[in-house]
């Protein structure tokens, strides 16, 4: 069985192709109401998010019909987007979707969302029964993502500004819940930051802005404190973390003031966060007592540039989950379609035997009931004995996978087809012993 | 070797495994060779001062374990262990015939006591470098090993000030313990022996630590304060074993 997928996401399609071809949840429920349209499918799941919409599809399938299938339900003529379509097939896919889960084919590398993503679409392909033969692949996609998320650090440490900045102060102070957190400046970097501390449990959150309304407005969103920028000295003296994060040209925070307000507590730990561009706090702060650290937009910044580096690390533990996964489903895929053929052959050459000790028994009819035991037992070791070597081989395809050919070949050879499976002939009532 | 695997598994996790089947089996070793010496020879830990500093790294290494169970995230072994197969490596240069406590002048009780504090200035300093490792690091804004493995500094700090403050605790308790028995036998609870000037030295050091974090000394010289603190411990074992009569508590 064929497992392929065909998708854009956002390394091969601009923004607007996406937005064209992407599927909402109505598209999506019409899809699966018109999934019949795709002939031979074994099974479709399809996985629409901002960055990526991607149809699983299970079976011979051809690709030309998914797009165009794609193309008639989103109204668009599949001319428009063939270009940015990717697709691939068996391994490919199976290494997609799994790099998907983990998060390596994310913009951001190692997000944990596109792992619920994933989850989300199958249980909603499984509302509309339309999983069916990639319930395996799917079942092993969410194991993939779990163990890269927790065996591996590919979705920790912070890729963005704001979650840096708690990052960090959480690098210093194990436990927010106790600290007080200032931010000066309610823009859009002060806001951000703000929503990020609070989030994080910060104990005490107080907004100072120049135009106090402004900073009211948002403290009130945010269940914080306010305060206008007379009040940043009295602030500074509790405070252990102080955030800017505004346009002004001079230094809100001077050495001097800093000075003043520490002065006794100099060994306290403090962080402090100048995010603003020019610079908001006199670097000389930061030579004010061993316990504070002062950085920058730039230092921040090369805190995320390290965070970066460090899940690109990561990312060859999940590459090499990802491959353990791969060769597990194979070995599992393969079991699933060698078991009915070894199920099938044993079936057809148990019910021939049946049949032909039935007609022996009737030319033999003055054996004893122990002597009709011993023939029976007889023609079934000679057919488990002559079975084994066949069952072992086949058996040994299901661990190495990719034996679709031989299996096709042993099917043909014997005929065998699926009502082989049941016994096509009523075993006569002999007493026989239970199999060896 | 596990002192070489822990610090090896600060900068490659995949060492992680040797340095616990290394660990597992030097702990194994000196166990057995700890109650050989004990229950054989009839060599305690509290007999003489090698036998004082095998006990005393076994501890050590022992604390760590349990530790390590408590709080596995935490690296603590690539600090530890350095310093532990140092001051071990140090301990066989110590005299292996002569007693601690000669004529039970000292109680094993307080010699115990006097171990259990070490063990634990030792792990308040090692926490103290761990703590200065991530400063640094913070502090050159070029975030590396420490700043992904190490814990928070504000943890670093409490848990080295809890352990020195334990640490004071025991060896107050080892030091009447001491007096006790002193004032028992001879009649006397304070002598200017060396030894003992040098052991209440510790302790004033890490009583004059006690109020100073009161008095709100914390971070980096707090930091600093227990790394010196503990070079004064170890210059009591090792000098006082090494230069002086035999290490020991009142002996007179």
């Amino acid at each position: 069985m064929q497992i392929q997928v065909v998708g854009i996401n956002h390394k091969t399609a601009s923004l607007k192709i996406r937005a064209r071809v992407g599927l909402t949840p109505d598209l999506i429920a019409q899809a699966y109401q018109r999934v019949e349209e795709l002939r031979d499918n074994q099974g479709v799941v399809i996985l629409s998010t901002c960055n990526r919409t991607e149809i699983y599809v299970a079976g011979s399938v051809p690709y030309a019909a998914i797009v165009q299938w794609w193309g008639n339900i989103v109204g668009v003529d599949r001319g428009e987007f063939s270009d940015a379509v990717f697709w691939y097939a068996d391994d490919r896919a199976l290494d997609h979707l799994f790099r998907v889960a983990a998060g390596l084919d994310s913009m951001v590398l190692g997000e944990t969302q596109i792992l619920g993503q994933v989850k989300a679409a199958y249980e909603v392909s499984q509302r509309y029964g339309t999983a069916r033969a990639l319930h395996r692949l799917f079942r092993s996609t969410l194991t993939v993502g779990k163990r890269a998320h927790a065996e591996t650090g590919i979705s920790q440490n912070a890729l963005s500004m704001g979650h840096a900045v708690v990052e960090l102060a959480r690098k210093v102070f194990g436990d927010l819940h106790r600290t007080r957190a200032v931010v000066i400046g309610s823009g859009e970097m002060g806001t951000l930051v703000a929503r990020h501390l609070m989030g994080s449990g910060v104990g005490n959150l107080t907004l100072v802005n120049r135009t106090v309304p402004k900073a009211r407005e948002l403290a009130e969103e945010l269940g914080s404190d306010y305060a206008g920028m007379e009040q940043v000295p009295q602030l500074m003296r509790t405070a252990d973390i102080v955030v800017t994060a505004t346009n002004a040209s001079e230094f809100l925070l001077t050495d001097q003031m800093v000075r003043t307000a520490i002065r006794g507590q100099s060994q306290r730990l403090r962080f402090l966060f100048d995010l603003s561009v020019p610079r908001n706090m006199d670097p000389a702060i930061a030579k004010l007592g061993s316990g504070m650290f002062l950085y920058d937009v730039d230092d921040v910044e090369a805190v995320v540039q390290a965070n970066l580096a460090h899940r690109q690390k990561e990312a060859g533990k999940v590459e090499k989950i990802i491959q353990e996964e791969i060769l597990a489903l194979k070995e599992e895929l393969a079991a699933s379609e060698v078991g009915p053929v070894i199920r099938q052959l044993r079936s057809k050459a148990d019910a021939i035997r049946v049949a032909e000790l039935e007609k022996a028994m009737n030319r033999l009819g003055n054996l004893s009931a122990t002597e009709k035991a011993v023939v029976a037992d007889t023609t079934r070791l000679i057919l488990n004995k002559f079975l084994n070597d066949a069952m072992v081989t086949m058996r040994s395809w299901a661990a190495e996978g990719d034996k679709q050919d031989q299996i096709e070949a042993v099917r043909e050879l014997f005929k065998l087809t699926e009502s082989t499976e049941a016994p096509a002939v009523q075993v006569p009532d002999i007493a026989l012993e239970p199999e060896r | 070797m596990a002192a070489v695997a822990f610090v090896a598994a600060l900068y490659n996790g995949r060492w992680k495994h040797w340095a616990f089947y290394s660990f597992v089996l030097g702990w194994v070793s000196q166990t057995i060779w700890l109650a050989r010496e004990a229950l054989v020879l009839n060599v305690w830990p509290t007999s003489t001062p090698y036998a004082w500093v095998a006990g005393f790294t076994w501890l050590a290494v022992t604390a760590f374990a349990v530790y390590q169970r408590v709080r596995p995230e935490w690296p603590l072994g690539g600090f530890l262990m350095p310093v532990a197969v140092v001051v071990w490596l140090g301990g066989q240069a110590l005299p292996r015939n002569r007693e601690l406590a000669p004529g039970g002048n000292v109680p094993a009780a307080s010699l115990e006591l006097l171990m259990l504090a070490c063990v634990a200035f030792l792990l308040a300093a090692v926490f103290s470098i761990m703590y200065s490792e991530k400063e640094r690091e913070l502090k050159r804004k070029r975030v590396r090993l420490f700043y992904y493995q190490l814990p928070p500094l504000d943890v670093m700090d409490v848990v080295s000030a809890r352990l020195a403050m334990a640490g004071l605790i025991l060896l107050t308790l080892s030091l009447g313990l001491a007096a006790w028995w002193g004032e028992m036998i001879s009649g006397q609870v304070w002598t200017w022996v060396v030894h003992d000037v040098g052991i209440d030295l510790v302790w004033v050091a890490y009583a004059v630590y006690g109020a100073l974090r009161i008095w709100g000394w914390q971070g980096h010289r707090a930091a600093v304060y227990t790394m010196t603190a503990f070079l004064l411990v170890l210059a009591n074992i090792f000098a006082m074993g090494l230069m002086i009569h035999g290490f020991s508590l009142y002996n007179g």
